[in-house]
């Protein structure tokens, strides 16, 4: 039975048309997520740039939220020309480091491992404070010296009775 | 012998389908690496703001550093380099074309030699353009804007080398030149791109991503916060669809779910130039819709789908040749 399948499909791969095109579909799709299964950083699984399972929008979910920064004194902050990076990036990575932090926890069970999206503000401050330190030091825009310091805000946004709601939580400050 | 006619959804299909290789002619390809080097151009004219590499990834990972892309002073000198390089990758071929026009049996093997400089020419554009991507995906957040540059930069140098290494033309599958098979594997790596994240789309959610669409409203909600915080000015994309997808459920799942068997078959679209057109209008308004709703810019994807799968010169020169011939004909 193997034995005559395996001419059948080594036939059927060489009548494939567009080789190269399914050779990167089994790279990007198989192979990659494969090597990269057991990253630590789950956004880092299936990514070897360029190559990329492109996740985006794969899951959706009942809630969702996204970071901003403010002044001391609670005034926004634009993030490109005092950060050099967009809000997308700074919540994907302040995320990537909640999610970590969250498995140092313990659950309603006390086991280790508590939900990220449970976490109260104080337990994201370890994790909002070293973000917005990153992101200053890191600058190299003379904008991030025109504050003395910086908050990073979590905006929920869940549904409630059917309407999008949106609630801000203070989880970092430097 | 009387010939069996075709029945009419044979027809349609052949018409749809239909095997026939794109075999561009010599001024598709260079609009093809014009809109290929403006996107690499335009992803690698200027200094990277990152500085650091927090999170390494991919040949970071590695232990490869490529900070040296956000100093200011280093990039002075490699841009002007860069653009030379791209520009050389625009222009070389077409002396390949001029020559071969002229006597195409003794310069074949100056055609060969002109591929093997474009070929090294086309080193630097993507290198710089992987560590560029490498470096902003190593802040901890993955990012997918230029993949599809480096991806396509990468295609046409696997394709000229390919060329280089067969050497003899007739070798090459379906009778391409190099510039032909460069083009048609840009195509197949893109096409690849939108198979994958359809895919993935599928596997992530366990099969339920057109039943959870309604939720897209709270994405929708949050790039539009996520837009403002960016320059501190209101977006104007349409933000008022976060609140109608929630309340109109299957409308979100007829709109949104109409993207994912465009990803999905996007392979269909390599077959012949009526279906790189079907699909290359497709997922370009896919993109554009994207942009509209979440204020995300898809700007290279729509760039490189119009050269390479649309093809608007081709079809309006084509076109018109016909309307002419017709024309012609009716008066002769």
């Amino acid at each position: 039975m193997i034995s005559q399948l395996i001419p059948k499909l080594n036939q059927w791969c060489l009548n494939l048309p567009f080789k190269f095109h399914w050779f990167f579909v089994v790279l990007t799709a198989v192979v990659v997520p494969w090597l990269t299964a057991s990253h630590p950083v789950k956004a880092q699984r299936g990514e070897w740039y360029p190559f990329s399972n492109f996740p985006m929008y794969s899951n959706f979910e009942p809630t969702a939220y996204y970071v901003y920064i403010t002044d001391k004194e609670d005034k926004p902050v634009a993030m490109i020309p005092t950060f050099g990076t967009w809000p997308t990036a700074v919540k994907k990575a302040y995320d990537a480091k909640l999610k970590a932090h969250a498995k140092t926890l313990l659950n309603k069970k006390g086991k280790l491992g508590k939900p990220s999206k449970d976490l109260t503000s104080e337990e994201c401050r370890p994790v909002g404070d070293a973000m917005l330190k990153q992101l200053r030091d890191a600058s190299k825009f003379p904008e991030v010296k025109k504050h003395s310091g910086y908050r990073l805000y979590q905006m929920d946004i869940y549904l409630d009775n059917g309407k999008i709601t949106q609630k801000p939580k203070l989880v970092g400050e430097v | 012998m009387i010939e069996k006619p075709k029945s009419f959804f044979k027809t349609i299909w052949k018409f749809c389908f239909g095997f026939e290789p794109i075999r561009h002619v010599w001024w598709e390809t260079l609009l093809i690496r014009c809109a290929i080097a403006y996107a690499a151009w335009l992803s690698l004219k200027d200094a990277r703001s990152e500085t650091a590499q927090p999170a390494p990834h991919g040949l970071a990972a590695w232990g490869v550093d490529f900070t040296w892309l956000s100093d200011d002073k280093t990039m002075a000198t490699v841009v002007p380099l860069l653009n030379i390089c791209l520009l050389l990758y625009i222009l070389l071929p077409i002396v390949s074309t001029w020559f071969d026009r002229r006597e195409p049996l003794r310069t074949s093997f100056l055609s060969w030699l002109i591929d093997i400089a474009t070929c090294f020419i086309l080193l630097p554009p993507f290198f710089i353009s992987l560590g560029n991507g490498t470096l902003i995906n190593s802040q901890g957040a993955m990012n997918h804007t230029t993949q599809i540059v480096t991806s396509a930069l990468l295609a046409q140098w696997l394709a000229l080398a390919w060329s280089c290494y067969r050497r003899d033309p007739s070798k090459l599958p379906r009778g391409y030149n190099s510039q032909q098979l460069a083009a048609d594997w840009t195509r197949q790596i893109i096409a690849a791109t939108y198979v994958v994240s359809a895919t993935t789309k599928l596997l992530e959610s366990n099969g339920n991503w057109l039943a959870d669409t309604p939720y897209f409203g709270l994405q929708i909600a949050k790039a539009t916060g996520q837009a403002y915080y960016e320059w501190l000015s209101p977006p104007d994309n349409a933000a008022w669809l976060s609140q109608f997808f929630i309340d109109h459920p299957h409308v979100a799942q007829g709109i949104v779910g109409l993207g994912l068997p465009l990803e999905l078959f996007a392979f269909l679209a390599l077959f012949n130039r009526r279906s790189a057109l079907f699909f290359g209008i497709g997922l370009a308004v896919l993109h554009s819709t994207i942009t509209e709703v979440m204020h995300l810019n898809f700007f290279y994807h729509k760039l490189l789908l119009v050269a390479l799968f649309v093809n608007p010169v081709w079809w309006v020169i084509t076109g018109t040749k016909r309307i002419i011939g017709i024309k012609d004909v009716a008066t002769a």
